[in-house]
């Protein structure tokens, strides 16, 4: 007879929520938390009319967002973002520190969400085939599909 | 995962109501550590000069309960708490990640979501889906002085189209009941793969033998396998070949509420 049987502590009933999330952002997800707070930075563009301008930021796995780089470039008002962005909190993740990329629409003294957003990825060559040293992976990668990479 | 488990082999003995009631989230620390070989080569052309490798990790994951599916399947979060190259000691890539295992109650893996964040250079968690056999094997119903096979595929997809599929049979035995309600399982199999990356042709073949100890108390206890394996990727420049073997154990260290 199979000495086999549940505990009463696994027996009781299970709690369906709150389930424990895997803590990887996607673009949807930051994009989200973005436009909720678009409004702690817009102190940062109130001497302008209009204007676009492409925001990069670094999101680190507490969830801090750092490092602010405006293109078309411009030190004060960057150096005021990176100020402002202490107001902005993103969820904590899992990941390396995220390189995120949004637009930033500065309309009518106020700035208006905007869909582009998008994550920096990591290159992953080569796959299931463990090699240590990633240039060496990557020439494998490229000499497998017939296309050896230049030194 | 580990409760999925638990709850296949359970079914030989347990009364049907019980086997109703759910599982409760408890949060289950274990002691990993993992040991592989890798031996490289070229074929059809492909010229490779690489030696011998290895890898060499050790430390703390968790597993907790994750969300419940509505097709009935059910998640588990394996966290990599704590992780360090044993060679060196320095923490690994996989430190601080997860990835979600989705599991029909049968034990069949249905998905593994996260294993993007886990592969490549550095980390490589793409050749570390023998954790879910260490984890998550599919204990067939066991009774006294029997043997039973059992049948279990699996995706390995790191992101669409850069995937494959493992098909794994294995023969388990009831071992010896090593301590009152301490029960010992072996299992020993052939697993192959089949899939594709961008295009290039991915295959494995290889062989498995495991043993599970687990308690009435605590659940599995611990779970050691070796898997050695083939793993080939053909494409227009030829075929690189990898021996792969791998030792693992993972040894449960305690639970508790999350």
């Amino acid at each position: 007879m199979m000495l086999w049987l549940l505990t009463p502590a696994l027996a009781a009933p299970v709690e369906l929520d709150p389930a424990p999330p895997l803590l990887y952002l996607d673009p949807a997800t930051l994009r989200q938390h973005l436009h909720a707070q678009l409004g702690a930075l817009e102190t940062c563009f109130a001497d302008l009319t209009d204007a676009d301008f492409t925001l990069g930021l670094t999101l680190g796995r507490d969830g801090v967002a750092t490092e602010p780089i405006l293109t078309p470039a411009d030190p004060g008002r960057q150096a005021c973002l990176a100020s402002a962005l202490a107001e902005l909190s993103f969820p904590p993740h899992h990941e390396d520190p995220l390189q995120i990329e949004s637009i930033l629409v500065w309309r009518a003294g106020r700035l208006v969400p905007h869909p582009h957003l998008t994550v920096a990825t990591r290159p992953v060559d080569l796959l299931f085939i463990h090699v240590s040293d990633p240039d060496v992976a990557s020439a494998l990668w490229a000499s497998l599909q017939g296309t050896p990479a230049e030194d | 995962m580990m409760t999925t488990w638990l709850w296949v082999w359970a079914c030989a003995t347990l009364p049907q109501q019980r086997l109703q009631q759910p599982l409760a989230p408890l949060d289950l620390g274990y002691d990993l550590t993992l040991e592989a070989q890798f031996s490289t080569r070229g074929e059809d052309g492909l010229q490779v000069d690489l030696g011998p490798e290895t890898l060499a990790l050790q430390g703390r994951v968790t597993l907790s309960q994750g969300p419940r599916y509505r097709d009935g399947s059910l998640g588990t979060v394996l966290r990599f708490d704590t992780l360090v190259d044993g060679a060196t000691g320095e923490p690994h890539g996989l430190a601080g990640r997860a990835i979600e295992l989705r599991a029909f109650e049968s034990g069949e893996v249905l998905e593994v979501r996260g294993l993007e964040h886990l592969a490549g250079a550095g980390r490589h968690g793409d050749v570390l889906d023998v954790l879910i056999p260490l984890f998550s094997p599919k204990v067939p119903e066991l009774g006294r002085q029997e043997e039973a096979v059992s049948t279990t595929s699996y995706p390995v997809t790191v992101v669409e189209g850069r995937g494959h599929r493992v098909d794994l049979v294995a023969r388990w035995t009831l071992g010896p009941e090593v301590a009152r309600g301490i029960q010992a399982v072996h299992y020993e199999g052939q697993l192959k793969c089949k899939g594709s990356d961008l295009g290039i042709r991915v295959s494995c073949a290889g062989a498995v033998e495991g043993d599970l100890v687990g308690s009435r108390q605590d659940g599995l206890a611990r779970s050691a396998l070796r898997l050695s394996r083939t793993v080939a990727l053909q494409g227009p420049g030829g075929t690189l070949v990898q021996e792969q073997v791998f030792d693992a154990e993972a040894v449960l260290v305690g639970a508790s509420s999350p």
